[in-house]
Order: C-alpha cells, then structure tokens, then sequence
C-alpha cells in the first residue's frame, strides 16, 4: 500500500496542495523537504468576490432544507 | 500486539465507564430543566437568550414543529456559514490574508459543519480566516452537536411520556445543552489541551530554520477552543489539515487521551440519560453494553490487523515487530492509533491521530464498518444514540415477530408506523452511500480524484460517501476530493444523511409520545437483559453486514488477499 502523500499523481506533476502542506504541517518534518510556497492561500481559494452564484447556491440550499420540510410532513402522514 | 497496548484500551473503556453515571446524571437533569451547579450563572444568560428570541420556554412542540425548528436552524447556519467563507476577505482576524473561499468549496464546508460532519476538502491553515475557523466553523460545532443531543433527547422523550402530544422545545433543548453542557465543559478542556501544548493565539504563521537548515512555515491561532469542541461534539474538523496528528492539535499522551475521552463520553452518558428518562438505568446499561461490545471487538480487530504490518515490507526486511508504522505519528503508536480511529467512527467524529488511508486492508475496513453501521457505537454526541434505537426497535420488531406477539419496547406498542420509520431512517444511510460511490467510481469526472489504482482507489471513494452520509468526516484521504464533483455530491450526501434519517426518527419520537404506557407482563420481552443485548447486536451486525459485504469485499477483502499475494496498491 502506498501512502499517496509520499508521491505525486507521476513523476512530473507536484504534490498537491493538501500533500505538500501535510507534509509542511509537521506530521513528519525530518523526513519530506519542506515548501514555503504551500502556505500561500491554496487552490481552496479560488473564489475571488461575491457573485450572482452565491445566490443561486443559496436558493438551491434553501430549496434542499423546503424538501426536507417536505419529508417531515409527507412522514406524518405515512 | 503488546500488553500495554492492550492496558491502554482497558484504561480507556474503564475511564469511559466510570463516567458514563456521572455525566449521564447531570445530562437529564439538564434537559429536564432541573437546577444544576452552575444554574446560578448560566440561568440567567439563558433567560436573556429566551427574551432575546421571542421562545416561551415553557411552550412545548409537536414533532412537526420541533423538525421545521430544527431545519430552519440548520439552514440559517448554513447561510452564515457559506457567508463568512465567501466574505473572509473583507473580514478581520485575517493575518494570512485569506482570499474568499470557492463557492464550491464554501457550500461543501458549509453543509459538512451543520451537519456535524466536517468533512474537509480544505487544508484549516491555508484557507480559512481566523474568523472563519472561530464564528463560523467552531460555531457550527458546538449548534451541530446541541441538535444532536436535542433530537436524542427527543426520541428518549417519545419512550418516555404517555399520551402527550409535545416531545420538548428545540430551541431550549439547543440553548440548554449548549449553555449547561457543552460551553463549560469545552472551557475546561481547552485549558487542559493549552496546558499541554496546544497554541491559542490570533498570531501568524511563523517561520523557522529546521535542523537540516531548511525554512518552515509553522501554523498557528485559535488551536485548543476549536480542538475542545471538536471532540466534545464529535464533529471532528480540524484547525489543521493533519488533524489530530498534528503535533500542534494533539502534542501529548495526555492531551490524547482527554480528546479520545472527550469523544465517547457524551454519548455514553446519553444511554445513562436514557435510562433515567425512561425510569429503568439497567436499559440504559443494556443499550451501552450492545455498543462496547461491538467497540471492543472493533479495536481488537484493528489493532490486530495494525500490529501484524505489512508482509510485503517484511519480506524486504522491514522488522515486523513494529506493526503498520506507515501514517502514524510515534508519540501514539500502533495500539493508540488504532484505537483512535475506531473511537473516531463508531462515534461520529472524524478527527484522526493516524491516516487511515495508510491502515492495513482490514484495519482500514473497521472504520468503515463502522460507519456503515450507522456510527450506534456510543456514536456521535446524540445521533448514534438514536441510531442504535432505531436498531432496538427493529430487534424487538424481530422479537415480536419470533414469538408471534405485538412488539412493545419500554411499554410502548410498536405497529406499522414505528417500524415504517425506522425502516426509513436505516435505508437512508446504505441508499446514499452506495448510490452516490457507484456514480463516483464509473463516471469519470470520479475516478479522476483517485490517487491509488485498483481496490484501494475503490476503498477510497466508498470511504468517501460512508464517511459523508454518516456524517463522520474521517477520510481515507488518497482522494482529491476538492472538484466540483466531489464538493457537490459529498455535500448533497451529507445533506441526505443527516436530515433524511432525522427526519423519520423524530416522526417516531411524536408517535410513540401519544401512546399510552402498556404495564409489563409475563409475556414482556425484557429489554434490560443479556438477551435483548445479544439481539441488538446481531440485528445490527446482520443488516450491516447484508448491507455492505459486496462493496467491502470490492474494497478492503480483496487488497487484503491481494497483499498475501504479494500485491499492493
């Protein structure tokens, strides 16, 4: 079994994001070279400013909890 | 497999034990409104809160009521939450000088947290804000755990009442046990967590020089507020990406063991509750005798499988006596990762002190099980209490059914209705688990974030989905899961996972409360005995197994035989 934090995708690509800042984090300092550049915000912010999705991501939240509601009554009624 | 391993497990259950009256004392006389110790000072905050709100604490709910109070809540979280991540730019408390959060991202974390989940497609250090990671996700810790312990609290409330058309308040259930509970005992042990190392500071990063010369960025910030609550709430969201491995989230032996105490004993303490609610302790002992005994056989199991190691690396030289060293930090070990990671899901939890996904084929299935039974071993803070009593309803629906009579349990009749429910809420888990890994693994947008090839990558992805639809948030982490697919569909089984087994679960709840208490009689079947124990067990043990054996046998059964072979991936 290969602990996928010890090597990346193949042999060119670099260690992701998450592996790399892992291995940064001090799990096991001595044993992985170390990259200052992992600690620069991650692909995780890719987000740059608000836009007209957020809201559609909130209707569609709003529309996952009226189903929910939904199941509750259809519940009371089974 | 050494003695002390073995003391340190013994040591754990016995401490786990020992508190379980205790704590399951002081929890009833919290969610029953009693006067406690600290009433003097909390009472009065809560009764602000109460003004503040508008709730009449003394007005009780309809199940229906007390579910729409709940989803209302959960969703008002998740808008602030999805808010904060997207807005943390323009925040304070933001040394590093995070950049919004992706929406994708966002609303995965957003889901994750309100539903006691935290899985986390992100690395804590380099994405979220301090803000973020205080207002927004430590937050939705504590709220996440309150709704659990609420809905448990409201299922013991159908057992135990007669007649009544109310099962309790949400919003005094939530502002109680948040208030008496988990506030000052997560006081007390972020303090213990600080004194043994944990940073609690609003400092950036720092940088240092290693050993070897080389420069380090070494993370910091509000470390032990949010690792106390963590654990408490069994939520499991780490401040850093390496989780409780990490030797800035859990340094020390000690600091160890009071995060792996912190995580069972709330829900231990709830089968004592229970017990006491209904008016019989020994059914409350009955419940947790079923859930440790399945625990014990789960970390026999693991810490076996860790302590043979690998025989590849074996034959290569490697001295085996050691065990499956790889993923695992040195200061805990064999014995103590292993029985981590079982605390960690049979419980809801999800923080790691090791990597699962570097567990030996067998000892990494054990987690899964785990979660694939529902997380009813103690379980996470409320929810694996309900869960093994959804078990119970169905062992003595089974009962009930050998014996040709009505199935009754703690002197409510269960009928049509009850055993619909339960049915319901058990079928949601394995429904989405395996629905949603089954699109993952032949849709290729899926198998494009798997990083092991053949039953590893498999194990990865149905790790995934269990993980995400019990609502743990551990991860065998060889899986990319920050795309779109993944943050979506783990998001939506998330969601599934929680409010659709809820849901019926509080529908239980109002039925059996408008029920009347039936008298016990010669034809009872104890629920307090060995008997019903045993029961309990095999229903659980059967439905899970029926459940899961084809998808573990793709998984964690064949690399296991693949490795006797000599193969690993």
């Amino acid at each position: 079994m290969t602990c996928p934090r010890m090597t990346g995708p193949d042999a060119v690509t670099p260690l992701r994001d998450s592996y790399a800042i892992f291995m940064q984090s001090g799990a096991s300092p001595s044993r992985f070279p170390t990259r200052n550049a992992a600690f620069s915000p991650g692909n995780g912010n890719r987000g740059r400013k608000v836009e007209m999705l957020d809201f559609m991501v909130i209707i569609g939240v709003a529309a996952a909890f009226a189903v929910a509601v939904g199941y509750a009554f259809l519940c009371e009624g089974l | 497999m050494t003695i002390i391993g073995w003391v340190q497990i013994a040591l754990y259950v016995a401490l786990i034990l020992l508190l379980t009256r205790p704590f399951g004392a002081y929890l009833h006389r919290v969610v029953n409104g009693d006067k406690t110790f600290l009433s003097p000072a909390i009472v009065p905050v809560e009764r602000v809160l109460y003004r503040a709100a508008g709730v009449d604490p003394r007005q009780e709910q309809h199940w229906l009521t007390y579910a729409v109070a709940m989803l209302l809540f959960n969703f008002a979280g998740c808008v602030l939450l999805y808010a904060l991540q997207r807005l943390q730019a323009n925040l304070p408390l933001n040394p590093q000088g995070m950049t919004a959060v992706a929406p994708d991202l966002a609303l995965n974390t957003a889901i994750s947290f309100v539903t006691n989940t935290n899985w986390q497609n992100y690395a804590g250090e380099t994405t979220m804000s301090y803000l973020v990671q205080m207002a927004g996700l430590t937050v939705q810790n504590f709220l996440s755990a309150a709704t659990g312990i609420a809905l448990a609290v409201a299922l013991i409330r159908g057992f135990a009442r007669r007649s009544a058309a109310t099962i309790g308040n949400f919003w005094v259930d939530v502002t109680r046990i948040t208030l008496h509970v988990l506030l000052p005992l997560s006081i007390v042990i972020a303090l213990v967590l600080i004194s043994q190392g944990i940073p609690q500071n609003f400092d950036p990063s720092v940088q240092a020089t290693t050993l070897e010369g080389a420069r380090q960025t070494i993370a910091q910030g509000p470390v032990a507020s949010q690792v106390a609550i963590k654990m408490l709430g069994t939520n499991g969201g780490g401040f850093f990406n390496a989780n409780a491995a990490h030797p800035y989230e859990n340094p020390t032996a000690i600091s160890n063991l009071i995060q792996m105490l912190a995580i069972f004993v709330i829900g231990a303490a709830l089968t004592n509750t229970f017990g006491r609610m209904v008016g019989n302790e020994k059914q409350g002992w009955a419940i947790l005798s079923a859930m440790m005994i399945l625990f014990i056989v789960g970390v026999a199991a693991t810490y076996w499988a860790e302590a043979q190691g690998n025989p590849a690396l074996t034959t290569l030289g490697v001295d085996p006596s050691s065990g499956n060293m790889e993923g695992k930090e040195l200061r805990f070990g064999v014995a103590l990762s292993s029985l981590f990671a079982v605390i960690t899901t049979a419980a809801s939890c999800g923080a790691v002190n090791a990597m699962h996904d570097s567990f030996m084929p067998l000892g990494g299935m054990v987690p899964m099980i785990n979660m694939q039974l529902g997380e009813v071993i103690v379980g996470g803070v409320g929810a694996g209490f309900y869960g093994m009593l959804l078990f119970a309803i169905l062992a003595v629906f089974i009962a009930g059914l050998m014996v040709g009579r009505t199935p009754e349990y703690l002197g409510k009749k269960i009928e049509g209705r009850e055993v619909k429910m339960a049915v319901l809420a058990i079928l949601c888990l394995p429904l989405v688990m395996l629905t949603m890994t089954a699109i993952a693994v032949v849709l290729p947008i899926g198998t494009a974030s798997i990083l092991n090839p053949g039953p590893h990558g498999f194990s990865e992805v149905l790790y995934a989905f269990t993980s995400a639809a019990a609502n743990n948030g551990s991860a065998f982490a060889g899986l990319s899961g920050n795309t779109l697919f993944y943050n979506l569909t783990l998001a939506a089984t998330m969601f599934i996972g929680r409010f659709f087994m809820i849901i019926p679960m509080l529908a239980i709840a109002g039925f059996l409360a408008a029920k009347p208490t039936l008298h016990t009689s010669q034809g009872t079947f104890p629920t307090d005995g060995g008997l019903f124990v045993g029961l309990l067990v095999g229903v659980v043990l059967i439905v899970g197994g029926l459940t899961f054996f084809p998808s573990l046998a793709l998984g964690p059964i064949v690399e296991h035989l693949a490795m006797l072979a000599g193969q690993s991936f």
